[in-house]
């Protein structure tokens, strides 16, 4: 058969075209149940599996070199041709920090809608230098370290905390976290020193958007009412839930599905949606409260048979009016969100004037423990790493110290546990630091998930800090083979 | 009116089936994209593609004579 050279040249590309489309197919199923992407900033591809770092002011592409990091939180999207279960994350890199931005973590972002994201460390400067003259004990990833040699290796610790509690502190609050998981430790405080009152407790400001609780109920049943508002300022539909977990169970929740008439973005606010939650069941004890919600809802006259009423972490009063909150933290972060809001608050004796929107703002407290915070109006987003409420009656903190960059290592504290993987150090000097996911639930969209470089404290404009040179991330995505998939399906 | 043909010479030939062959990878570029943002330009560089393309699609020109 005699085949014309046209035809010839038409049956190469067509069979060339074929072999592009099997290859795309091979990368897109990813039959061997795995993925990688890994980007070398010293390169100069232009496309990657590794997107562009954002915001751009943040980091800095040097030619030929390693990234560069000035600000933190710095973004980067991952592209993945499909889910997977697992993604394994190193990062290369050479850390140039001090003791106001000891800690270097990365991670992926879990739920788009709380803006949460899932870290891990990548590097603890106090960790790593830091402890230098405390004892130091290892079992796998998990680290003590002593200011007096105590216990002799972590089995002990961890027997003794679990069974005993912290009643191996000579001072309250001695032990500090980092990166351990404490859903099943013992509370940091003795609950059988609460107080037993059977007093409801009615926080006296609206709160808006997202917010967690911890309550004591010193006898059995949960009654809980309060209001909400919907604002309809964003386009969002506004659901709304409220979680109570004991330890890591949950226990109860309410869904609060947005079946208003107004329309969103219309400015429309409703009138107050009563909600109730009662469960004449619940035994008595620690409960943590999640209100998971968006910013265009509004939590008012939160009434609970609590004689304690903590808000964790961060805490948004919604009033005009004047609001006293207490905290146990010895320092406090704010920010404004309106030029109404703009003011200068009062905390702990000690004044900070807010002059600019959207620009988080530091107070240290001028002492250890509980500091009074006086805002002229709310309206501001107020956070730390501890409580805060009402008075300080209401105020409890079951929660460890967590070792970050407010920790005072001098005073405080005797003892530190920390699940961290200690950085290896290249032949060529740079630290390699990896990092592991449960990746079946982050959040993933048009087929790219959302890694987060934080550096707390690691200010661009001008703040100091230090910075971090970023010369390679691999990103290793894991998961269910073909044949694994193909055997489920068929049930063998 | 004047009237055209296409030289019958190798050079044509292969500028047309290059023309065909971009023409066909793009589209095939284009469909990914639209189903997987970013996983075509992974693998292949969209302005290198179009480059060739639009090369193959001036050379397929200028092979265009005029009937005599």
């Amino acid at each position: 058969m005699n085949i014309s050279l046209s035809k010839k040249i038409r049956i190469f590309w067509l069979i060339l075209l074929f072999f592009i489309i099997i290859f795309l197919a091979y990368q897109f199923i990813s039959p061997g149940g795995d993925w990688n992407c890994e980007y070398s900033f010293s390169s100069l591809r232009g496309s990657s599996c590794l997107g562009e770092a954002a915001p751009s002011e943040r980091a800095i592409k040097t030619q030929g070199g390693p990234l560069l990091i000035l600000g933190e939180p710095v973004y980067f999207s991952v592209f993945s041709p499909r889910r997977f279960s697992h993604v394994t994350v190193q990062i290369t890199y050479r850390p140039h920090l001090s003791s106001s931005t000891p800690i270097f973590e990365a991670g992926f972002l879990a739920d788009k809608k709380l803006w949460r994201y899932r870290l891990q460390p990548v590097y603890n400067l106090w960790l790593e230098q830091g402890l230098s003259s405390w004892t130091k004990l290892s079992s796998g990833d998990l680290r003590l370290f002593q200011r007096e040699n105590k216990f002799s290796s972590v089995s002990e610790f961890i027997s003794a905390w679990q069974n005993q509690g912290s009643s191996f502190c000579s001072r309250p609050r001695c032990l500090a976290v980092y990166n351990v998981s404490l859903e099943d430790a013992p509370p940091a405080l003795d609950l059988r020193s609460l107080s037993q009152s059977s007093e409801d407790t009615i926080f006296p400001y609206p709160l808006r958007g997202e917010h967690q609780f911890y309550i004591f109920l010193d006898k059995q049943g949960l009654s809980l009412s309060g209001n909400l508002i919907d604002l309809n300022e964003n386009k969002d539909i506004d659901d709304a839930e409220i979680l109570i977990f004991s330890g890591k169970n949950q226990v109860a929740s309410l869904s609060l599905p947005d079946e208003r008439p107004q329309k969103e973005e219309s400015g429309d606010q409703v009138l107050a949606q009563p909600i109730k939650i009662v469960n004449s069941d619940l035994p008595a004890g620690l409960y943590r409260l999640e209100f998971r919600a968006g910013d265009d809802l509004i939590l008012s006259d939160l009434s609970v048979n609590s004689s304690y009423l903590s808000v964790i972490n961060k805490i948004w009063p919604f009033t005009e009016n004047e609001v006293s909150l207490v905290t146990d933290a010895p320092y406090l972060q704010v920010k404004a969100l309106s030029p109404a809001a703009l003011q200068t608050l009062d905390f702990g004796g000690r004044r900070l004037e807010l002059t600019e929107i959207y620009k988080q703002y530091e107070l240290k407290g001028a002492r250890w423990g509980g500091e009074n915070i006086r805002l002229n109006t709310g309206s501001l987003i107020l956070a730390n790493n501890g409580m805060f409420a009402a008075s300080s009656s209401a105020l409890i903190n079951p929660d460890y110290p967590r070792l970050d960059r407010f920790s005072s290592l001098d005073g405080q504290l005797d003892f530190v546990l920390a699940n961290y993987r200690p950085a290896t150090i290249n032949e060529d000097a740079w630290l390699s630091s990896t990092l592991e996911f449960e990746a079946f639930d982050l959040y993933r969209e048009r087929g790219r998930y959302s890694l987060i470089l934080s550096i707390p404290g690691l200010l661009a404009e001008g703040g100091g800090g230090g910075s971090v040179e970023i010369k390679s991330i691999n990103v290793e995505f894991s998961g269910a083979s073909l044949i694994d998939k193909i055997k489920d399906w068929l049930h063998l | 009116m004047k009237k055209y043909f296409v030289s019958n010479n190798l050079y044509r030939l292969l500028a047309r089936e290059s023309f065909y062959f971009f023409s066909a990878l793009l589209a095939t570029g284009a469909v990914i994209e639209s189903l997987l943002p970013g996983f075509f330009r992974l693998y292949f560089s969209i302005p290198v593609l179009s480059g060739f393309w639009l090369l193959s699609l001036i050379v397929s020109l200028l092979c265009i004579k005029e009937k005599k």
